[in-house]
């Protein structure tokens, strides 16, 4: 346990982008598909794998690599829905869990034997950090938060300002009724695959910047996604980024009454808690 | 020519088939009422005819054209616009979200404009809620978001399932006088009533649909004297 200090509410803030950012992504996927994608937290680790690859072994800069593990989540996440999930259509949300269960276990022992089981960091330089108000302040996470703030204000434009953001969210509110619009949902559902893939990619990014690459990384990333997302109310754009930065500081500022070992747990307790009492989400009625 | 003609129609939900051969012909212009107890497969039939559901056996022609395996995001571009009973809006839209999914494939943004004055010319109501969400609003106000969404296109044909479900029954007079209008001014509208008589009495013609088989048919005012119709279908 540890007293109070200013500088738990930085690292919330950083983590709350992190999940923030996560949870959007499978709360897009949730909306159109109606299924918890529980592989999405691999499509941050082969994000960041990827960048890692091109970074330390293909010597490129931080930023060009870090952008190619983007588009790599991206280009992955469209794939796995033509050669996986399509085939899973119009089965129900069980189904489709138990396949993204399986999927997440193969992609992660992909990760595995691609790039090895092993703790590894990005080839960037190791910074000493200043001191602002008595709290240390990295650059790169400065960079996460403006970063993570500027691909969720750019999410919202997409969904609120742009047509195929509006068909999304129709999508997202009735399948049915936006074929009957003239959607094609099926195209509909691979640009959200590409937003969501694409999401995942930074947010994997980002995470490995922040702290390491594993093969494991996404994986217990998704519980914190996943408490964000249920306490947003699920389907649930807004509530899910709000979720995720309250799930990122309450597991920063828990260190404050609980040993900091514990600090993944608090994603769980949120989760067991949040549906036990509001299973429709911290807003109260349920967007589905 | 005809201008629509569904032929010995058969579909359903995975094994049970709820339509079994049901018929339908209507001339352009007509405003065609498809009556019948509930369980009939009235709605089932709507459903796919606009292609929500595929036509396990018959066909489906429209102005000339095949359509029996369109499915529902294409049927509109043939001219044809569906409004669902229930789920007819997207609640989590605005209305003006609503209306512009509902002209989803129209390009042109003159068009655009001057289709939402002619919507909000039919129902004024809509005007000053442009940014509530659709969810919000009370159902007689759902159902114009639904039509006039449905209407943004000028669909040749507008297809109605229970355009007077929900509604208390003062909305219920000024709905069917919104549909006549749609009518008058040249759109040809093809519905599922449970307000058979009402209905009836607005309409060109009438089919009676049972057992998912269309038994009946004729003008709207033969089916309303039709002894047999009044006692099985219409009620006392």
């Amino acid at each position: 346990m540890a007293t109070f200090d200013p500088q738990f509410i930085w690292f919330g803030l950083v983590s709350g982008s992190l999940i923030a950012l996560g949870a959007l992504g499978l709360t897009l996927i949730f909306g159109i598909l109606d299924f918890i994608n529980i592989a999405y937290g691999e499509y941050m680790a082969f994000g960041a794998f990827v960048a890692f690859g091109l970074n330390t072994q293909a010597n490129m800069p931080m930023v060009v690599a870090g952008i190619g593990g983007v588009l790599g989540a991206g280009v992955l996440a469209i794939a796995l829905d033509k050669v996986v999930f399509e085939k899973f259509r119009n089965r129900s949300a069980i189904v489709l869990l138990v396949v993204s269960i399986g999927l997440s276990f193969i992609l992660r022992n992909s990760i595995r034997i691609i790039w090895g089981s092993g703790t590894k960091r990005f080839d960037i330089p190791i910074e000493q950090a200043p001191t602002y108000f008595g709290i240390s302040i990295l650059p790169d996470q400065v960079a996460i938060i403006i970063l993570s703030f500027g691909v969720l204000a750019l999410t919202f434009v997409l969904l609120r300002k742009t047509d195929i953001g509006i068909a999304m969210r129709a999508a997202s509110d009735d399948t049915d009724l936006a074929q009957i619009r003239g959607v094609n949902t099926e195209r509909l559902v691979l640009y959200v695959w590409l937003v969501g893939g694409l999401i995942a990619g930074i947010a994997g990014v980002m995470l490995g910047i922040d702290s390491v690459l594993r093969p494991t990384m996404g994986f217990l990333t998704l519980i914190p996604i996943f408490a964000a997302v249920i306490l947003g109310g699920i389907g649930d754009p807004v509530g899910a980024v709000v979720g995720g930065y309250a799930i990122g500081l309450l597991q920063e500022l828990s260190v404050v009454v609980i040993p900091s070992e514990y600090k993944p747990l608090i994603g769980l307790l949120v989760l067991v808690v949040g549906l036990l009492t509001r299973p429709d989400g911290l807003f109260g009625e349920a967007t589905r | 020519m005809t201008f629509l003609e569904a032929k010995n129609l058969k579909s359903g939900y995975g094994d049970a088939i709820i339509v079994n051969g049901a018929s339908l012909e209507m001339e352009d212009g007509e405003m065609v009422t498809i009556i019948g107890p509930n369980g009939a497969g009235k709605s089932t039939f709507l459903k796919t005819i606009v292609g929500l559901l595929r036509v396990r056996e018959g066909t489906v022609t429209f102005q000339g054209e095949d359509v029996t395996d369109v499915p529902a995001d294409e049927a509109i571009d043939y001219g044809m616009c569906f409004v669902p009973q229930v789920d007819n809006v997207f609640p989590n839209l605005t209305v003006m979200e609503n209306l512009k999914m509902g002209a989803w494939s129209l390009e042109d943004d003159d068009v655009f404009e001057s289709r939402l004055e002619g919507v909000y010319e039919r129902f004024p109501e809509l005007e000053n809620r442009t940014t509530t969400l659709a969810g919000n609003l009370s159902g007689g106000q759902q159902q114009m978001v639904a039509m006039g969404a449905g209407l943004m296109l000028d669909p040749d044909l507008l297809i109605l399932d229970e355009p007077s479900a929900g509604l208390a029954p003062d909305l219920v007079d000024d709905m069917f006088e919104k549909i006549s209008e749609i009518n008058d001014d040249g759109t040809s509208v093809l519905m599922v009533e449970q307000n058979a008589r009402r209905a009836l009495s607005e309409s060109d013609r009438g089919i009676v649909l049972d057992m998912g088989e269309s038994r009946m048919e004729g003008t709207g005012a033969e089916l309303l004297d039709s002894e047999e119709v009044a006692e099985l279908y219409l009620g006392t």
